[in-house]
């Protein structure tokens, strides 16, 4: 029943008896009647009942509320009345603190709207726990009444004589501040105020709820940009007073500039398949729509030092931490909205040389047997590396890892085999199988580059210098001028490209191997002596033949400068010659097994021993460095 | 809540002299008029051996003036021997501002989920409601709802019609009952009376009344 109560209000305000209101304050305004109804509602969770009354009277607030969900079980009974208020014109809102089976005491807010009889009035019952229940009466009916002359407000209000409080709240957005660029999980945040009070602050994004509505300040909501799709965007405010006048803030314009695009990152160094040793810069580049935020090297998914946050990225690697083989390195990059990339691995040998041993690096004999002699520095023989091939060990090469190579010739039974490479680790156990297939015939000698491939000299036959890769898989041959014994003997310059090698007659032969073109000659002389057998390029790029009847040294011009020998001895046939590294080197004398340890510069002897395993038995020698 | 009392004040009683002379008061109220009003959500009278027990519940009591406001509630009730309700609501108010047309008094009172034993047969109804009203110097409305009232699980419609009497087996239903007395005007929406007369069960009971 909605009746003229400011009609009536106006009348009341005649009366002396209102002397007594509240005067000269700032006192709230409330409605001075009363209301009353019962009724039953449909609620989310079934029905509800409930029976309320408001009003004040007698300077105090007036009223009751008893109330009853039944679908959850809920009753609520108010124990106190401590507000009265307008909700509209012909809705009153009273508040308080209600006692409930469910949720203990809480606080309540209950409108109660009387639009008419029964059906088009409405009750809503709010509880500060966020319990929530509004809707339209389907049995009972909400009366307004006037005051009477004992419908005095509490004190610290007055009696409004409009009847209803038609000043709307104000409100405005305090952030964002329009024009900003958001990102991520921002919090929107307004003030408000209202001549009574603000009841509610209800954000919206482009017309539509932002989040649940504020009831208390600060008035602010978390808004995800990332869930509204990028660009502009109109933020705004509706604040509410408990009469139900609104207000709309001015709306504020945003865009939404979520960073969905992940950086780009590209390891630049090493490069794929690379030989590392020692401390070497792993380096990347990487971009991004935005920015780079860091870049983040991984070693074997493990992170690879910190993060470097700026341009150039790189981090140092000491490879000596890492274990000899095969690493692989990544690069995540990450921009500042957390997007990341992973960049393609790039797959790395680890070569590190471990310290040489004390007293100076050992030294390995090869045999016509087969077998190969592991002796100190000292030429003290530590151990007999025995394989499964008889064939001749010529010559003998070490790689990255230290593994031992060792080429066997035909072999003179029919098993074991012959022509293949065997392997031995650093620690001398035989690797099981052997190394490379297709073998022409008598594969003789080792060298590496390096990346880790592997070439083979072979004495007979074709005399082609084979190229493996690391696995053994063969890559190229290359068939180059030969005389006598093939590639007897090869021997790989430091610039990966220039192979050295003997034929076992008086030249030292020169082929590019990253070309595939034979060079001119090495020496410019011919040897003196009467087969080049090994050789040995020396720090300086000079050259050490190993000479038959000497041993001779040539500059890195291929200028003979000087030859060495040992006299005295019953006959002579130095085949095996190899540096040190300390300014001597090793010669292997095949026609009696005596090996000599030499000065580089005055051809003292400073070290020898006999193999002992007959004559024309020695082979060649290497150096393990 | 409580009931509130508001006595009547003597130092009114001038100033309402004075209202009614300024505001014009309907001729013929020369004297102030003596307003009533009272609800009862649940009352039961019941005769044991000869001796009549009468319990009310969710009542205001009656108005004792007209700057008079009571209100009663409970969240659930009940009457030995004769059943209960939840939801029990009752207010009575006048609303007398100065004697002048518009002014009204007024009362009202519900209960929910009424279940009573009365007779030997069960008696229910989700919602009950009772409205009485008396305008100055008007006539005197009422308003009921009985909802979904059934007797031992069968349904009895209510027609709105004023005391719409239904006699079974046992016990007596009236509801919508009106009684007028002078100025005044008292409805019970549901009436329940056994037929051997020592049960007597008034639901959602709400009077209004101005008189002389």
């Amino acid at each position: 029943m909605a009746r003229t109560m400011h009609l009536r209000w106006s009348a009341l305000a005649l009366a002396p008896l209102l002397l007594i209101l509240p005067v000269g304050s700032a006192a709230a305004a409330i409605p001075c009647d009363s209301f009353s109804g019962s009724g039953k509602l449909q609620t989310g969770h079934g029905q509800a009942s409930f029976g309320v009354a408001g009003g004040v009277y007698s300077g105090a607030f007036w009223g009751h509320l008893v109330y009853q969900d039944k679908g959850l079980g809920l009753s609520v009974q108010a124990t106190s009345v401590t507000r009265y208020s307008f909700a509209g014109p012909t809705a009153r809102t009273i508040e308080g603190r209600a006692s409930t089976n469910l949720y203990g005491v809480r606080g309540y807010r209950v409108t109660a709207a009387d639009n008419g009889n029964g059906p088009t009035d409405t009750f809503r019952i709010d509880l500060d726990n966020g319990y929530s229940v509004v809707g339209a009466l389907t049995s009972g009916d909400i009366k307004m009444r006037w005051g009477n002359k004992n419908s005095t407000p509490p004190p610290g209000y007055t009696c409004s004589t409009g009847n209803v409080d038609a000043e709307p709240p104000a409100v405005s957005i305090s952030s964002p501040t329009a024009g900003a660029t958001v990102a991520g999980t921002i919090s929107v945040s307004a003030n408000a105020s209202d001549n009574v009070g603000v009841a509610g602050v209800q954000f919206r994004l482009d017309g539509a709820p932002l989040g649940a509505e504020g009831t208390a300040s600060p008035y602010q909501v978390a808004w995800d940009t990332t869930a509204a799709p990028e660009g502009s965007h109109t933020l705004t405010a509706v604040a509410r007073d408990a009469a139900g006048n609104t207000a709309t803030s001015a709306p504020v314009s945003v865009t939404v500039r979520n960073d969905k695009t992940p950086p780009t990152v590209t390891i630049t160094s090493p490069t794929n398949g690379s030989l590392v040793s020692g401390t070497i810069s792993v380096s990347a580049d990487a971009s991004d729509n935005v920015g780079v935020a860091g870049v983040q090297f991984k070693l074997d998914g493990a992170p690879l030092g910190a993060e470097d946050t700026s341009a150039p990225y790189s981090v140092p690697w000491d490879t000596t931490t890492a274990t000899n083989g095969s690493h692989t390195l990544t690069a995540v990059a990450r921009d500042a909205a957390g997007n990341t990339a992973t960049s393609a691995p790039v797959a790395v040998t680890v070569a590190n040389l471990a310290p040489p041993p004390a007293g100076g690096p050992d030294l390995f004999v090869a045999l016509t047997n087969g077998q190969v002699q592991w002796r100190s520095s000292e030429g003290v023989l530590r151990q007999v590396l025995v394989g499964t091939s008889d064939g001749q060990a010529s010559s003998l090469a070490f790689d990255a890892a230290r593994r031992l190579y060792v080429p066997h010739w035909y072999s003179r039974n029919t098993l074991p085999p012959g022509n293949t490479i065997e392997r031995f680790d650093a620690s001398g156990v035989l690797i099981s199988g052997y190394f490379g297939t297709g073998y022409n015939c008598d594969p003789s000698s080792i060298a590496f580059d390096a990346l880790g491939n592997v070439y083979v000299g072979q004495a007979d036959c074709t005399g082609n210098i084979l190229k493996f890769d690391a696995a053994g898989n063969l890559l190229t041959s290359y068939q180059v001028l030969t005389t006598l014994r093939g590639t007897d003997h090869i021997y790989l310059a430091k610039d990966n490209c220039t192979m050295f090698y003997a034929s076992r007659d008086k030249n030292i032969y020169r082929y590019n191997v990253c070309t595939g073109t034979q060079l001119p000659n090495f020496n410019l002389l011919p040897l003196p002596g009467s087969n080049a057998y090994h050789i040995a390029i020396l720090p300086d790029g000079g050259v050490l033949v190993a000479d038959s009847e000497m041993i001779v040294r040539l500059d890195a011009a291929g200028n003979q400068v000087q030859t060495y020998n040992v006299p005295g001895q019953t006959g002579y046939l130095y085949g095996g010659v190899d540096w040190v590294g300390d300014g001597t080197f090793w010669a292997s004398n095949g026609f009696n097994g005596n090996v000599y340890r030499l000065d580089l510069l005055t051809g003292a002897v400073v070290g020898s021993f006999n193999t002992l395993s007959g004559d024309l038995t020695a082979a060649g020698v290497a150096v393990r460095r | 809540m409580s009931k509130n009392d508001y006595p009547r004040s003597s130092v009114l009683v001038p100033a309402l002299a004075l209202l009614v002379l300024v505001a014009g008061a309907p001729a013929g109220l020369a004297q102030t008029p003596v307003v009533s009003g009272a609800a009862t959500a649940l009352q039961a009278s019941v005769t044991v051996l000869g001796q009549t027990t009468t319990t009310a519940l969710g009542a205001t009591g009656p108005l004792a003036n007209d700057g008079d406001a009571r209100n009663a509630a409970l969240p659930t009730g009940s009457i030995a021997s004769v059943g209960g309700a939840n939801v029990l609501h009752a207010t009575a108010v006048s609303a007398i501002t100065n004697w002048i047309a518009g002014d009204s008094v007024a009362s009202d009172a519900a209960v929910a989920d009424l279940s009573l034993g009365v007779g030997g047969s069960a008696v229910t109804a989700s919602f009950v409601m009772a409205q009485a009203d008396t305008p100055l110097g008007g006539a005197s409305t009422v308003r009921t709802a009985v909802e979904d009232l059934t007797v031992d699980g069968v349904p009895i419609a209510a027609t709105g019609a004023e005391n719409q009497t239904v006699s079974l087996p046992g016990l007596t239903l009236v509801l919508n009952q009106v009684q007028r007395t002078g100025g005044s005007i008292t409805v019970t929406a549901l009436r329940v009376t056994s037929a051997d007369g020592l049960v007597d069960v008034a639901v959602a009971s709400a009077s209004s009344g101005i008189g002389p």
